[in-house]
């Protein structure tokens, strides 16, 4: 099920049956064959799901093992599950001739791997308060909604949803909230990120080859900033998609997405606008521990800003490594590392400097907050390079452009996105506070526009471009 | 809430409540001005009078509901109007219903290392007329069998193209296919006309003309090796009674000991139909009737260059912007793309139509003209690329459908006991698993053969006249 429409027409049939079956029971009946269903659309052969089946299985097994025994059995539990995930992965560290070399399913996989560490730790520091059955483990762990590309839900919120019984009743408001969030996610996975991912081509063909100055700089500006656009559609829409329907199935599942372009600082974007819950988790079982153990080992004060540098640094590099097992992405990871720890690094020396009041007063600076913006963005939109592309290619475009090419493209980028954001922000803040939003019947009309535009735009696009949406790039991750 | 905001809330639900009322109205106004333009100007789809009529009924009806309803109905209707204007820009920005094609000929030209041309034809023509050279399109007669030219003042069915210019036809290979016209228009190298006898003549449609091939790959090029006189009086669309007319008009004058007369599977029959219904060239199977063209050169050429300098200055204003603008507020793109889904959708497979009668009719009175000079006719059967199984758009209807033109065709030439080169039996008829090996001689789209598919129709061609008396 590659598509976000194949998953929304999955998603239509569940809710369907969900809603068709009388009593409590039944329902969780539903889910729990839609999930079984929903793993069974990526069948490639029965042998293809052995090495998913084991993992989940041993998984499950080392749970029990810690709920048993959590003192001996929690550390070798942790580590053999983490190591088990990075060979079935298949991390490019690793030597090739210890991997299967058959095709399995790894959908979801990362997904997993983080529901499952959540549950061990958890259990082993007892804030679960029963044990998990396996039932409920098989059910949270490749839950359909959020196997494919999260959001990463907490046990405890899972568990207080799964019973359906105890799920409110939706009202009309409900549902027509559900189907506009889903429409939002369907114009962003298949307009938006088709239009974006067309154009990105078209600027790396343009950039590459055109002789004019003029036409490389304009591409090649639009070729590095396209791509974070192209992929917040393509996540965060998806993203939408899966709240929307978990709303019709009375299942309220975590943001992850919070305006990410509207950061004014890189911490921001990762810890509090982009991916949030994959952040959320990081900061629980990485930064946060980390952090605690750098402390106590070096407990002088002046010790303390460097440790949360450091934290800072090694967390957001394992979000890179995360993404994925080749060279590419372990520079990505230092890159995002090295993004926070020096936006960590600046915030600590400038408050040192001027001061927290001074900085405080900069931080609310109009100015100082659309270049911090735009830097971001630039940042951000650097940092994915090595999402889209792989050093060969990178070879190709730096010959095809020139480092003073390459310069005057990354200012174009930063000057561009500092005066687009700063725009962008003003019109979004003039429609949050404009007069109608008080008034639920005007509010309710222009929602009622904007959704039927919206619709017509989804169906009318689909079928004039005739061809299918980009996959979910975190799918793959 | 206190009742300064109370007021300012009432005021703002009156307001809204009006401008829903003239968003209905105008709604209403607007589809029915509408629907009376598309009667009015005779549009031929019913969508495009009966939807704006249903709006135009509908709206006012919504007048008649609670306010809040109303404000929801404005509210669908100009989302719906957004909507479908904001698709009209992504239609603009990125549909183009020629992509398709266009990318399939990059690849096919990119496969055979053609450099490839994506201008369109009009700027390949603007492009050689910026270079001094007197470009044109090729003249398809067949355009204009409903209106014919007027050529000193009479009605004129017109069989060639301008003299001495340089016609640029279609491009199947990545490259359009530029070739100068002879003294009478047709793609003959100059001075064809003033040979003293002519071995052979090509008559038929575009194969005869060679589109789209470099000339030396052409039939006229593989025939000539053997034949070097030969010459062709074809052009693109020609069916049975233009190609007979071009025999009167023009080869009464050269006399050729051999004709070629070439039907190709595909367009033949669709041609001939067109052409069955046209009086002025069924007048062409009276033995008497003739145009006199030859004499008409200059006054063809003066009729043909006005026909063609309108049509050209017509599409370039369909770039310009107040018809940009007027197309988009019409919805043009969006409406034209929507259509060729909903047609590809719902196309049905194309009917058996051969009207063998008339055929039989054109053959013979052609033969009894070349007869008449000492010459004979052999006929050449060009399948259609799409025949063969995994190639281009074959379907097992399809090839049932062009079976059944092959047999309808044999049997009027064994009727008249007229030679064929039956070349439907020379390109591999293979399954589809092997169609590779069909792809030397055919395009996987619609299109006129590839160079190797012409030089295998000369040689069985050449081979065939050898062996006939």
């Amino acid at each position: 099920m590659s598509g976000p429409f194949q998953f929304l027409m999955f998603s239509i049939v569940v809710i369907l049956a969900y809603y068709a079956m009388g009593s409590g029971g039944w329902r969780r009946a539903v889910l729990q064959v839609a999930n079984l269903c929903f793993l069974a659309t990526f069948f490639e052969g029965v042998r293809a799901y052995i090495p998913f089946a084991a993992f989940l299985i041993l998984s499950y097994a080392g749970l029990r093992l810690i709920q048993w025994r959590p003192r001996p059995w929690f550390v070798p539990v942790l580590v053999t599950t983490i190591a088990g995930f990075i060979w079935l992965k298949k991390y490019a560290f690793l030597p090739s001739s210890i991997f299967i070399h058959t095709v399995y399913v790894t959908v979801g996989l990362s997904y997993i791997l983080f529901r499952v560490l959540h549950l061990m730790i958890e259990t082993r520091s007892g804030k679960l308060l029963e044990p998990v059955g396996l039932v409920s483990f098989f059910n949270y762990t490749t839950n359909f909604l959020t196997l494919v590309s999260g959001p990463i839900q907490m046990y405890p919120e899972y568990r207080a949803a799964e019973d359906p019984a105890a799920r409110p009743r939706l009202s009309a408001k409900d549902v027509a909230e559900a189907l506009e969030r889903i429409m939002r996610g369907l114009f962003k996975t298949n307009i938006l990120s088709l239009v974006l991912s067309t154009l990105q081509a078209h600027m790396i063909q343009s950039a590459t080859t055109s002789p004019m100055a003029g036409v490389k700089l304009m591409s090649g500006a639009l070729m590095f900033a396209l791509f974070p656009l192209f992929i917040y559609s393509n996540f965060a829409g998806y993203i939408d998609i899966v709240i929307g329907v978990g709303r019709l199935l009375g299942v309220t599942l975590p943001e992850n997405f919070a305006r990410p372009f509207s950061a004014d600082n890189v911490i921001d974007f990762w810890s509090n606008r982009w991916h949030i819950t994959l952040s959320g988790w990081l900061k629980t079982y990485v930064y946060n521990p980390l952090l605690l153990t750098l402390m106590r080992r070096f407990p002088s004060s002046g010790m303390a800003s460097a440790s949360a540098v450091l934290a800072f640094f090694v967390t957001f590099f394992l979000v890179g490594v995360w993404h994925g097992q080749t060279s590419e992405f372990i520079f990505c990871g230092f890159l995002l590392g090295l993004g926070v720890s020096v936006n960590k690094l600046y915030q600590l020396l400038v408050t040192a400097r001027m001061g927290r009041k001074g900085y405080n007063a900069l931080s609310r600076n109009p100015l100082y907050i659309a270049l911090s913006r735009g830097l971001t963005f630039t940042w951000m939109a650097f940092t994915l390079i090595w999402f889209w592309s792989n050093w060969n290619q990178l070879r190709m475009i730096e010959a095809a452009l020139g480092a003073r090419m390459l310069v005057a493209i990354w200012l174009a980028i930063f000057a561009g996105s500092t005066v687009l954001l700063a725009a962008w922000e003003e019109v979004y803040q003039r429609i949050v506070s404009a007069p109608w939003n008080g008034v639920p019947l005007l509010s309710l009309s222009l929602r009622t526009a904007w959704g039927t535009m919206l619709l017509v735009v989804i169906v009318a696009v689909n079928l004039l471009l005739n061809q299918p949406a980009p996959e979910i790039v975190y799918k793959s991750f | 809430m206190n009742p300064t905001t109370v007021d300012k809330v009432r005021t703002q639900y009156s307001s809204a409540v009006t401008l829903a009322n003239s968003v209905l109205f105008t709604a209403s106004a607007g589809s029915a001005a509408f629907c009376l333009y598309c009667i009015a100007s005779h549009k031929d789809h019913l969508y495009l009078r009966l939807a704006p009529a249903m709006i135009g009924i509908a709206a006012p009806l919504l007048m008649k509901f609670r306010p809040v309803f109303r404000l929801m109905a404005a509210a669908v209707v100009i989302g719906l109007g957004v909507g479908l204007y904001v698709a009209q820009g992504f239609a603009l920005m990125l549909v183009d219903p020629d992509r398709p094609a266009l990318q399939a000929l990059e690849k096919e030209a990119k496969a055979a290392r053609v450099p490839f041309d994506g201008r369109t034809r009009i700027q390949v023509i603007e492009d050689l007329r910026s270079q001094g050279v007197a470009a044109y399109p090729p003249f398809y007669p067949y355009l204009l069998l409903d209106a014919p030219l007027r050529v000193d003042g009479e009605p004129t069915i017109a069989l060639s193209s301008i003299a001495n210019i340089t016609a640029v036809c279609c491009n199947d290979s990545g490259q359009y296919l530029e070739y100068k016209t002879d003294e009478h228009g047709f793609a003959n190298p100059a001075g064809s006309w003033s040979q003293r006898s002519i071995d052979m003549a090509l008559v038929g449609a575009s194969s005869a003309v060679g589109e789209s091939v470099p000339q030396a790959d052409n039939l006229l090029s593989q025939l000539r090796v053997r034949y070097p006189s030969a010459m062709t009086v074809g052009a693109g669309g020609n069916g049975p009674l233009l190609e007979l007319a071009s025999i009167r008009e023009y080869l009464t004058l050269v006399k050729p000991k051999r004709v070629v007369w070439l039907f190709a599977e595909s367009h033949t029959p669709e041609y001939l139909e067109a052409e069955s219904h046209t009086p002025a060239l069924l007048r062409y199977l009276d033995a008497s009737y003739k145009q006199g063209l030859l004499e008409k050169q200059d006054s063809l050429n003066q009729a043909i260059t006005g026909y063609f300098n309108s049509g050209i200055q017509t599409e370039l204003a369909e770039e310009a912007p107040p018809r940009l603008a007027k197309d988009f507020l019409l919805l043009k793109t969006f409406r034209t793309v929507m259509y060729y889904y909903v047609t590809a959708k719902t196309a049905k497979p194309r009917p058996f139509q051969f009207n063998s009668e008339v055929y039989e009719q054109a053959l013979r009175e052609g033969r009894r003209m070349v007869n008449s000079w000492g010459g004979t006719v052999t006929l050449a059967y060009f399948p259609d690329s799409s025949r063969y199984a995994g190639i281009c758009i074959y379907t097992p209807a399809l090839r049932q459908l062009y079976d059944r033109t092959h047999e309808a065709f044999m049997k009027v030439a064994n009727k008249l006991d007229i030679p064929v080169v039956d070349l439907s039996r020379s390109f591999p008829d293979v399954p589809a698993a092997q169609s590779a090996i069909n792809t030397q001689y055919f395009y996987p789209y619609p299109a006129h053969y590839k160079p190797a598919g012409y030089h295998l129709a000369g040689k069985e061609i050449l081979s065939a006249l050898e062996k006939l008396p």
